[in-house]
C-alpha cells in the first residue's frame, strides 16, 4: 500500500521533472549535468531555472556577450564545472545563453577571451577610465572589441570584489545607464549562484560534450582545468595576494632554517676534522717523543743507531702532516719547502748542518704522495750522510708531461757493485718506488754518483 | 738564553727539554697551563717563552702569552699542532717571534731560537 502510494507519487514527480528537461534542452540544445543536479528536491532545481531565465537566459543583454562575460567570470570559480560548460557553449556545443541564433565561436577566440589578464593586473585607470570618460551612454559592444574589453573588466573587479569595487561600479552605471547597468547586476548575480551551486554539489561532473572538448585542444584544456586565479572569488583579490605572500615568504623562511642548518653542520664538521687533525698531529708528536727520549737511554750503539734511525723515520712522517690542513688546500702538500726542512734536519741531526744543498721546484702533490717520497728522501740523505759524507744535493724538478724528477748527488762511487743491498733503507726506497710507480735510475761518474726517480704525478687525486 | 717552555702533554714537554738543551740553551722551568706559566715567569725571568697554544685545564696559550706580553714584555715563539690563519692573527698582537708547527721537526725549531736569540742581543 505505501509502496504503490509511493511510487505512484514518484511516477508524477518525474513526470514533471521529463518536462523540465525537456524545456532545458530545447533552451540550450542539451541538459546540462547541473540542471539535474539535485534529484532529492527537482522543484529547488525549477526554482534556480527560473533564476536562469531571469538572469541570464532572457536577461535583454546580448546572447554572445552574456556567454563570454559568464566564461571570463568562471575563471574566478575554483569548481571547473561552469567554466568548461560555458566555454563549450561558446563554441557550439549547445547554445550559448540559451540561444540557438547566436553566433559560433571558434576555439581560437575562446582561448583569446580566456588569456585576457585579469584587470588587477592592467592599469585600472585604462580601464575603467575608459568607461568614465564616455561620453553618452554605450551599446552593448561586439564581441573583442575595446568596449567589451573594459565591460568585462570593469564587471570582473565587481563580481571578485563588490565592496571594494565602488569606483568601476559608479563607472559600469555611468557608462550603461541604470536599466542596461542592472541587467548585468542580475546577470552577475546569477553566475555568483551557478558558481556557488557547484561548489555546494562537488558531485557535479563534466558533460561528454565537454570532456570531447577537452581533448580536442590541450592550450583550452589546460585553460580551463589549470587557471591560477581560480581561487580569486572565494578570498578576493587581497586576501588571495596576502596568502600568496604568505606562502612566499614561509617557503623563504623554510630555505633559510635549510640553509642555517647545513651551514651548522658544515661548521661542526670543520671543528671536528680540526680537532682529530689536532689529535693525530700531538700523536704523532708524542710518538716522535718517545722514541727520541728513548735514546740516551740504551746502551749499545747499534740499538741507539736503530731507535735514531727509526725515531728520524717517525719524524720524516710526522713532518708531513704538520704540513696537511695548514693551507686552504688539505688534499695537496708544497713539497719544496717541506723538502728543504727535512734535509736539514738530517744534515742537523747528523752534525754536518750545511752539508746537504736544495734545489727544489714549487711543487704541490697529492697528500698520499708526499709520505713515500718523504720516506725516500729521509733513506737515501741519511744513507749519504752515514756512508760517502757531506756534501749531498738534492733537486726536485717537475717535468713536461706530468712528472717529478727527484734527483739526489753524492761525491762517492756507489754501493760495490756486486753487493745485494739489503738493508732496511733501501727496502723501503725500492718499496715506496713501486707504490709511486717511480722510474730508479743511477748513474756514476768520476765525480760522484747520482739517483734520480722519475715519479709520474697524476692528476690531482681528491 | 733562559727557555721558559710551556706544554701541557708531558712527553713532548720532556722531548723539547731536551732538544732546547742539545741547541744550547737553559730550560729554565716548564709549566702545564696558562696560571704555571704566569708564575714560572715572575719566578725566572726567561728570555723567551716556548709555547704551546693549547693547554692544560682548558687553558689557552693565546691568554697565557698575552698576560705575559702585558707584564713582563716577553714574547713567544708558539707551538701548535693547528697553526691556521685565524689562529696566527690571534696572536699577531703579542708580537710572536716564530711560529713552530707540531709535530716539531727540530731544524725549525732552531731556526725560531736563533730567530729569538737575535732579537735578545738586539734588545
Amino acid at each position: 500500500m505505501l509502496a504503490s502510494l509511493s511510487s505512484r507519487s514518484t511516477t508524477s514527480a518525474s513526470d514533471r521533472q521529463t518536462e523540465f528537461q525537456r524545456e532545458v534542452a530545447t533552451r540550450f540544445g542539451l541538459v546540462p549535468n547541473f540542471f539535474s543536479s539535485a534529484p532529492d528536491a527537482p522543484e529547488i532545481i525549477e526554482r534556480l531555472w527560473a533564476f536562469a531565465k531571469a538572469g541570464y537566459l532572457d536577461n535583454p543583454i546580448p546572447s554572445l556577450f552574456k556567454e563570454r562575460l559568464f566564461v571570463y567570470l568562471s575563471r574566478f570559480c575554483e569548481v571547473r564545472y561552469c567554466i568548461a560548460r560555458h566555454c563549450a557553449f561558446l563554441v557550439g556545443r549547445g547554445h550559448s545563453s540559451g540561444d540557438p541564433s547566436v553566433a559560433v565561436q571558434s576555439i581560437e577566440q575562446a582561448i583569446k577571451l580566456l588569456k585576457t589578464p585579469p584587470p588587477w593586473d592592467r592599469d585600472h585607470n585604462v580601464i575603467v577610465g575608459g568607461l568614465e570618460a564616455l561620453p553618452t551612454l554605450m551599446e552593448w559592444p561586439a564581441p573583442d572589441t575595446e568596449g567589451e574589453d573594459w565591460l568585462i573588466a570593469a564587471a570582473t573587479f565587481l563580481f571578485v570584489e563588490p565592496r571594494r569595487a565602488d569606483r568601476a561600479r559608479s563607472a559600469l552605471r555611468k557608462a550603461l545607464g541604470g536599466n542596461r547597468f542592472e541587467h548585468l547586476m542580475g546577470l552577475l548575480a546569477f553566475i555568483r549562484t551557478a558558481h556557488y551551486w557547484t561548489v555546494l554539489h562537488p558531485e557535479l561532473s563534466f558533460e561528454d560534450d565537454v570532456r570531447d572538448l577537452l581533448k580536442v585542444n590541450e592550450e583550452l584544456a589546460r585553460l580551463l582545468l589549470e587557471d591560477k586565479e581560480a581561487a580569486r572569488c572565494d578570498m578576493g583579490i587581497r586576501l588571495f595576494e596576502e596568502l600568496t605572500e604568505l606562502r612566499e615568504l614561509n617557503e623563504r623562511h623554510e630555505l633559510e632554517k635549510a640553509k642555517r642548518a647545513l651551514e651548522a653542520q658544515v661548521q661542526q664538521k670543520e671543528l671536528l676534522l680540526k680537532e682529530v687533525n689536532h689529535r693525530v698531529k700531538n700523536s704523532l708528536q708524542i710518538v716522535s717523543s718517545i722514541l727520541h727520549l728513548q735514546v740516551p737511554h740504551t746502551l749499545s750503539t747499534e740499538a741507539a743507531d736503530a731507535l735514531r734511525s727509526a725515531a728520524a723515520r717517525v719524524l720524516a712522517i710526522a713532518a708531513v702532516h704538520e704540513r696537511l690542513y695548514t693551507g686552504e688546500d688539505a688534499s695537496v702538500v708544497r713539497l719544496d719547502a717541506f723538502l728543504s726542512d727535512l734535509c736539514g734536519e738530517i744534515g742537523r741531526a747528523s752534525g754536518c748542518p750545511d752539508g746537504i744543498t736544495t734545489d727544489v721546484e714549487r711543487v704541490d702533490v697529492p697528500t698520499d704522495m708526499a709520505i713515500p717520497l718523504a720516506l725516500i728522501v729521509n733513506e737515501l740523505v741519511t744513507n749519504v750522510v752515514k756512508h760517502v759524507g757531506p756534501p749531498c744535493a738534492i733537486s726536485l724538478r717537475s717535468e713536461v708531461g706530468n712528472a717529478l724528477k727527484l734527483a739526489i748527488s753524492d761525491t762517492g762511487q756507489g754501493p760495490p757493485q756486486d753487493q745485494r743491498r739489503l738493508g732496511l733503507g733501501t727496502r723501503i726506497v725500492d718499496a715506496f718506488s713501486m707504490q709511486l710507480g717511480a722510474h730508479v735510475e743511477t748513474t756514476r761518474m768520476s765525480g760522484g754518483y747520482t739517483i734520480e726517480l722519475t715519479v709520474p704525478l697524476a692528476p690531482t687525486r681528491r | 738564553m733562559r727557555v721558559l717552555i710551556v706544554e701541557d702533554e708531558a712527553i713532548i714537554a720532556l722531548h723539547l727539554a731536551i732538544l732546547v738543551a742539545e741547541l744550547g740553551h737553559e730550560v729554565c722551568a716548564t709549566a702545564a697551563s696558562a696560571a704555571g706559566a704566569i708564575a714560572l715567569a715572575t719566578l725566572h725571568n726567561p728570555h723567551v717563552v716556548l709555547m704551546d697554544v693549547r693547554l692544560a685545564d682548558g687553558s689557552s696559550g693565546i691568554d697565557a702569552a698575552m698576560e705575559l706580553h702585558a707584564q713582563q714584555a716577553l714574547r713567544c715563539i708558539f707551538l701548535s699542532a693547528n697553526l691556521d690563519e685565524p689562529t696566527r692573527t690571534a696572536l699577531l698582537p703579542y708580537e710572536p717571534i716564530d711560529f713552530v708547527g707540531k709535530p716539531v721537526l727540530p731544524v725549525v725549531l732552531q731556526r725560531a731560537l736563533k730567530k729569538a736569540e737575535g732579537l735578545t742581543e738586539l734588545s
